[in-house]
């Protein structure tokens, strides 16, 4: 290549000089035959670079979504993205089965909990298909049912209702139906009956932001170039590397460029008409351009503000980044992606496109609503080109100023949370079955010396004489730890909008520990989850104060998935060391699994008294979402039937579903 | 919010101004002012959608227009030097505005960028035509043809070099 390059200009100047001085060209006595075939030859040469264009992979590092809140699924996305999996491969049908048996348990467990068939013939009713009057159904879930003739329809019909799996990330389902009373419909559903809506808008299974593929088909590394891979939040940044000079990413969108040099200067020699050979001039101008170009130096400086770093949930905070170029040269085409913590939702672009002379600065300003929680800002991710665009260079850059927004919910007490009868000698206000001194009646009994004489029975005394005491239920004080399940599978919600199990496991555990700590109660939070998250049960105003700041800004209770790796059944154990004997347990748990149930039921076994109070994330849109509604009641109806008492917490706001549950439950 | 992965507007307009000027360029002097149509419509409708195939086969056919026009039509160095900036811009300043589209999205505040891009871009195809142009009418008529041959051995060989 050096080679041809020297040949070629030194070709160029003979041919000027030529021009000027006419009589060298009696040196060379060359026929137009000859001047023909170059011609030819610069035009098969354009031609093929031409082709070669053609087929070039033009390259661009990809920037993310910062902007977007991090997406949950919605439970049963993973059972839709089963049942539009095609294909016959081993683990394929062995996944198939297992679905298939997960069914058979669904409708078991369903019927009987409705209570239609006697214990014991519940297993036959589903095994001959005699539960349902559906024959797919019937065939589908059953062990010896005749097949309905046409076995595909029962995949198809299943299949319908789910969202494809290729589907783009970003056409939301926006407007689902309105969720109607969740958990109670277990048993109306059992036939998974295809929706009306021929295909519902939705989400892939695992509607995490994912990476976008490169428009040239190849997957681009989104990591850059000074900052190593760095797990934040739960979004891993880190992408397949590739081999490239660090940091410096070749486009290729000039690729193209040689062939309009050479074309029409073959052409124009071919067909003797000069003008044609000046448009070559400009392909050589531009290709030469790109050439010459090197990639330009970031050298930046970034610094955050923001306009209250301590907000209130809710409230609307202005960011504002300033970019500095503090190279010495032009960076003529900048381009900046702030990194928008993962649980805040940016409401405008957090990105600049811009160019910026040496020493000058640009302002990006976007706005953010604050959440619950304390949020970092990822690096912000910087990609420089130079004015060609021929070369890119990214990088991921920590701004200075504020990096960190903190928003500290006050705690508001709700309606009196009802307690089990599990309590501490002290005096407090729950009413135990033990007969004392309080304000309820529960029984009389002979009178014994030493009974104060404001509880003797003055009116049984009066009546016949004999000295009898009342005995009122002893108002005790309890122990109550809460138990937030924060584990990477409680992260759920049942569409994009609305908040997430552990959000409002969290917003639960906000108004229970007040309304516990105001009537007296001694009061400690723990998060199922990773991340040791752990508050001893205590007692007035700086313990609140302890525990408000824990459940707004502890990292194991953060909105979005922490992503560390977590043993359940060590933590439990680790639980039941460090739990009171006499403390009851406030599980606060969107029972997304059968693992839960175990921990409520074996906690409750141990005599810790359990209550659970179960947010709903189930939706029932499509065929997976509504199996996995069915099964979260059937765990609920499970746990109450074992004697856990189970809040099930819809849409209504949590003290109406306290207020209707204090009215059910007995002591 | 999440952004619109498209080209941002201004920069679409941009370069369908600069296709729009090599069609005007082409039409003006050709008869066969209907590939540059083509190529304006392409052009338009890939930076519009975002498109590097539909902007990339715009662009191509354009010059197309170009090569017909000064091939067939035997059209002048004017409309030719402007025909091809036009169709190299439209390609370059469509090509930049999708790939804005794909890392900021439509948006998003891209103004300085586009025009300082646009410029650099412009400058250099300006300069290169002119000089171009320049030596073309300081040189006009009767150039030995040995001059032609290594003009043009040289000129591939630079490309080729620098590719």
């Amino acid at each position: 290549m050096r080679a041809s390059a020297v040949v070629g200009v030194a070709a160029v100047a003979f041919g000027l000089v030529v021009v000027a001085q006419r009589g060298l060209a009696g040196l060379f006595d060359l026929t137009y035959v000859f001047v023909t075939g170059a011609g030819v030859l610069a035009l098969v040469q354009g031609l093929r670079y031409a082709n070669e264009a053609r087929s070039v992979d033009r390259r661009a590092v990809e920037t993310g979504d910062p902007e977007e809140r991090y997406a949950v699924p919605v439970p049963g996305d993973d059972i839709d993205a089963l049942v539009s999996t095609r294909g016959f491969g081993r683990a394929t049908i062995k996944r198939r089965r297992e679905f298939r048996g997960r069914l058979h348990t669904v409708a078991v467990e369903t019927l009987r909990a409705r209570g239609d068939y006697a214990e014991a013939s519940v297993e036959a009713a589903v095994d001959e298909g005699t539960w349902t009057d559906d024959p797919v159904a019937a065939w589908f879930v059953g062990a010896d049912v005749p097949s309905p003739g046409r076995p595909p329809a029962a995949t198809a019909r299943l299949r319908r209702g789910v969202p494809l799996r290729r589907r783009p990330d970003r056409r939301r389902a926006r407007g689902r139906p309105h969720r109607g009373r969740p958990g109670r419909a277990g048993g109306r559903r059992v036939a998974l009956a295809p929706p009306r809506r021929p295909r519902a808008p939705g989400r892939p299974p695992s509607a995490r932001r994912r990476p976008r593929r490169a428009p040239g088909g190849a997957p681009v590394s989104d990591r850059g170039g000074r900052e190593g891979p760095r797990a934040t939040n739960g979004r891993n940044l880190v992408a397949a590397d590739r081999i490239r000079a660090k940091g410096v990413l070749p486009t290729g969108r000039w690729t193209g460029m040689a062939a309009l040099a050479l074309v029409p200067v073959g052409l124009g020699v071919l067909l003797r008409h000069p003008p044609l050979v000046l448009v070559g001039a400009l392909g050589v101008a531009f290709a030469a351009f790109a050439r010459g170009d090197t990639a330009p130096e970031i050298d930046v400086a970034l610094e955050r503000e923001l306009s209250d770093p301590t907000p209130d949930p809710g409230d609307t905070v202005t960011v504002t980044l300033r970019v500095r170029n503090e190279g010495d040269g032009v960076l003529p085409d900048l381009r900046v992606v702030d990194g928008v913590p993962a649980a805040l939702a940016a409401e405008g672009p957090a990105r600049l496109g811009t160019a910026l002379r040496p020493g000058r600065t640009a302002t990006l300003r976007y706005e953010v609503t604050a959440v619950r929680g304390a949020h970092e800002w990822d690096p912000v991710h910087v990609l420089a080109r130079n004015p060609s665009g021929s070369r890119e260079r990214d990088a991921r850059l920590e701004a200075t100023g504020t990096t960190t927004l903190r928003c500290t919910p006050e705690l508001e007490a709700s309606s009196s949370l009802p307690l089990r009868g599990l309590t501490t000698v002290y005096s407090g206000r729950v009413p135990t079955d033990v007969g004392g001194s309080g304000l309820e009646f529960h029984s009389t009994r002979e009178y014994r010396h030493g009974d104060p004489a404001k509880r003797v029975n003055w009116a049984r005394y009066a009546r016949t004489g004999e000295l009898s005491t009342l005995e009122f239920r002893e108002e005790r004080a309890a122990t109550v730890v809460v138990c937030i399940d924060a584990r990477e599978e409680a992260y759920l919600a049942p569409d994009a909008e609305s908040a997430n199990a552990v959000e409002r496991s969290v917003e639960a555990a906000s108004q229970a520990v007040p309304a516990l700590l105001d009537s007296g109660d001694r009061v400690g939070v723990a998060a199922f989850g990773p991340g040791d998250c752990w508050l001893d049960p205590g007692v007035g105003d700086d313990h609140a104060v302890r525990a408000r700041e824990l459940l707004a800004t502890h990292p194991a209770l953060a909105p979005t998935p922490a992503g560390e790796r977590f043993l359940p059944t060590t933590w439990v154990r680790r639980f039941r060391r460090w739990l009171p004997a006499d403390a009851q347990v406030l599980f606060c748990t969107p029972l997304p699994d059968d693992y839960a149930v175990t921990v409520a039921r074996r906690l409750d076994a141990y005599g810790h008294a359990v209550t659970v109070v179960s947010p709903d994330p189930t939706a029932d849109d499509t065929p997976g979402h509504r199996l996995s509604r069915v099964e979260r009641a059937n765990r609920v109806s499970r746990l109450r039937s074992a004697g856990i008492r189970v809040l099930d917490w819809g849409d209504e706001p949590l003290a109406t579903e306290l207020e209707r549950a204090s009215a059910r439950w007995s002591r | 919010m999440t952004v619109t992965r498209a080209p941002p507007r201004l920069g679409a307009a941009l370069a369908s101004l600069a296709a729009a000027v090599a069609a005007a360029a082409v039409g003006v002097v050709s008869p066969r002012a209907g590939v540059a149509a083509v190529g304006l419509l392409l052009v338009a409708v890939g930076t519009l959608v975002g498109s590097r195939r539909a902007l990339g086969a715009g662009s191509v056919a354009l010059v197309g227009a170009l090569l017909l026009a000064g091939g067939v039509d035997g059209a002048g160095p004017g409309p030719l030097l402007l025909c091809g900036l036009g169709a190299v811009l439209s390609w370059d300043l469509g090509e930049h505005a999708i790939g804005l589209g794909e890392q900021l999205g439509r948006e998003t505040d891209v103004r300085r960028n586009l025009a300082t891009h646009t410029a650099a871009s412009g400058a250099v195809g300006a300069v290169g035509a002119a000089v171009a142009f320049g030596v073309y009418t300081s040189a006009a008529g009767g150039q030995p043809v040995v001059a032609l041959v290594f003009l043009l051995i040289g000129a591939t060989a630079l490309v080729s070099a620098v590719r």
